[in-house]
């Protein structure tokens, strides 16, 4: 039995990581490290992640940027309009751990506000860190079990 | 005219919708957050709700000593750095009384007007794709990508450069980076010419820019817009012209100006303004005086009495304030105001100096934010299609906008 649930998990997660459909959350500059992770030179459509507007078309939450405490609700409820599975990406130091901005209206750290699952330093990140840490999360998504139907539920946040 | 409509309810064929666009938008540039009242799907009112990305840039800054503020001007307007960073250097070699070598100064102007090359790609790119120009956004991101290139060549860094400092330069460019950078100003050109081609007779991009969003010289003046947006309407300002700074006043370049203020000749204006960078660029590569980068009278800021900074153990609340108060006469006193052209438009700095070595205050004139102040009046009875062309045209940052 557990080898039949073991191949369902690794037929799904394989669909899963070769398609990661991420939602743009571009706050402040690291948009534009992640606009150009999109675009040409670096092409990001050759991993299957292709940039999604609407959250409840997407897998993926890249947070991208600084995340203020105005902005906070927001992302929240972006978070939660996404569908099951659903994986988080903080882009950048501000995303991170707010980086230099230890200020009165940033929060430090979107994982404050919502689960994060891979953390990308840097400010900004060059374009081919967010692809390492997309190709992480690929990763981590091969090596999960039992995260569909029914078990899926013991994994929701 | 739409409160009187308001107050007659029987009307069927009335009703106003409220929309809320953004802030999580992928046309909004950011994160704007447009409050919108729509009959049917013309906007008869546009609110812009600003601040979702207020990181207290401002304040933060009083924080700092003067070459420490500069890695934060970099994360205003993150798509042209290198203009925020001599934009402030400006303001602080003003206060001084310091000016860089020439060397320096033609270094400055070059990579200035790389950047702000890079950032009128990027505008042009985000631009067409809203408006639906796939093509051109991943042309234009090629021709950024080498920009950039150059960018991590000079000073390592992609976008948040501090490449441009108090005084000068950070450090000189190697020749065949220079070179590098020459030989690749004529690709440039074609290139622009490739842009212009694409859209400049394209059917559907006349459809949608053309008569769209105009706006009168009169009433750019009077909302403040700088840059393309007021020279778009015909009204030829232009800091590097009217208050030449580093090498400007060296090198000769055009001002481009639409005639009609609305959003194509706000596009012709920056393709020309493209063209007159490459040739501005050309010229620095050309005429580049040999000798130092930084200036030898750029004092060292850094160094305040009792070290680069407090000794640890003494970094508590009453320290720190005795140090600022002993430290108060050791700078120049003043207010200033300096301003650059950035990509977007006027860009300044305007600084109290208390004399501590740290600003008393820092205020940044940014242009994103005076020109989101004129999207109602350019929104006003458009489409809501017409609007993200609105929001394009106008070429808004909002780290620069809410700082």
């Amino acid at each position: 039995m557990e080898f039949i649930w073991g191949k369902i998990d690794e037929i799904i997660n394989w669909a899963r990581a070769g398609s990661l459909w991420p939602v743009t959350f571009g706050l402040a500059c690291c948009a534009i490290e992640m606009m150009a992770a999109g675009a040409t030179r670096n092409d990001l459509d050759r991993f299957g992640i292709i940039f999604r507007a609407s959250p409840r078309q997407a897998d993926v939450l890249i947070v991208a940027g600084t995340l203020t405490y105005k902005m906070a609700p927001i992302l929240r409820r972006v978070y939660d309009q996404m569908s099951h599975p659903r994986w988080v990406v903080a882009m950048g130091s501000c995303a991170c751990s707010g980086g230099v901005f230890r200020t009165y209206s940033t929060v430090q750290g979107v994982d404050q506000i919502v689960p994060v699952n891979i953390y990308v330093p840097g400010c900004p990140p060059r374009p081919e860190a967010l692809i390492e840490g997309l190709l992480k999360l690929q990763k981590v998504i091969k090596e999960e079990s039992r995260n569909w139907g029914p078990y899926a539920r013991k994994s929701l946040i | 005219m739409p409160e009187n409509r308001l107050s007659e309810p029987e009307d069927p064929f009335f009703s106003v919708l409220e929309l809320q666009m953004g802030p999580q938008h992928p046309s909004t540039h950011g994160v704007l957050k447009l409050h919108l009242k729509l009959e049917g799907e013309r906007i008869v009112d546009c609110d812009p709700v600003v601040g979702f990305l207020h990181r207290g840039l401002e304040k933060f800054a009083e924080n700092f000593t003067y070459p420490q503020v500069l890695p934060l001007t970099d994360r205003l307007d993150y798509i042209s750095a290198m203009n925020n960073n001599t934009g402030y250097c400006l303001v602080i070699e003003r206060l001084f009384g310091i000016e860089p070598p020439p060397r320096g100064k033609y270094l400055r102007t070059m990579v200035c007007e790389l950047a702000r090359i890079a950032s009128h790609l990027l505008w042009l790119a985000t631009h067409a794709l809203d408006i639906g120009a796939m093509t051109v956004f991943l042309y234009c991101f090629r021709e950024r990508e080498q920009i950039l290139n150059f960018f991590e060549e000079i000073c390592g860094a992609r976008l948040t450069v501090s490449y441009p400092r108090i005084g000068g330069v950070r450090m000189d460019i190697e020749e065949a980076t220079l070179e590098k950078v020459y030989n690749f100003l004529p690709e440039m050109e074609r290139r622009v010419d490739e842009y212009e081609g694409l859209l400049s007779e394209n059917r559907i991009w006349l459809e949608r820019t053309v008569g769209v969003g105009v706006i009168t010289a009169e009433e750019a003046l009077a909302y403040g817009l700088t840059g393309p947006s007021l020279r778009g309407s015909g009204m030829p300002y232009y800091v590097r012209k009217h208050f030449p700074y580093d090498a400007y006043p060296e090198v000769e370049f055009e001002v481009p100006v639409g005639k009609n203020g609305d959003t194509y000749d706000r596009y012709k204006c920056r393709l020309q303004e493209m063209r007159q960078s490459i040739r501005i660029i050309r010229q620095c590569l050309e005429k580049l005086p040999e000798g130092e980068v930084v200036s030898e009278l750029t004092p060292d800021l850094d160094m305040m009495p009792g070290g680069r900074m407090l000794k640890a153990e003494a970094f508590n609340e009453v320290a720190f304030i005795s140090f600022l108060q002993e430290a108060k006469e050791t700078f120049p006193k003043g207010e200033l105001y300096s301003a650059v052209e950035g990509a977007k438009g006027e860009l300044g700095f305007y600084l109290v100096s208390d004399g501590s070595g740290r600003p008393y205050r820092l205020h940044i004139r940014a242009p994103s934010f005076i020109h989101v102040s004129a999207l109602p009046k350019l929104a006003k009875n458009h489409l809501i299609a017409d609007l993200v062309a609105i929001i394009g045209t106008l070429d808004i940052v909002m780290g620069e906008c809410d700082r």
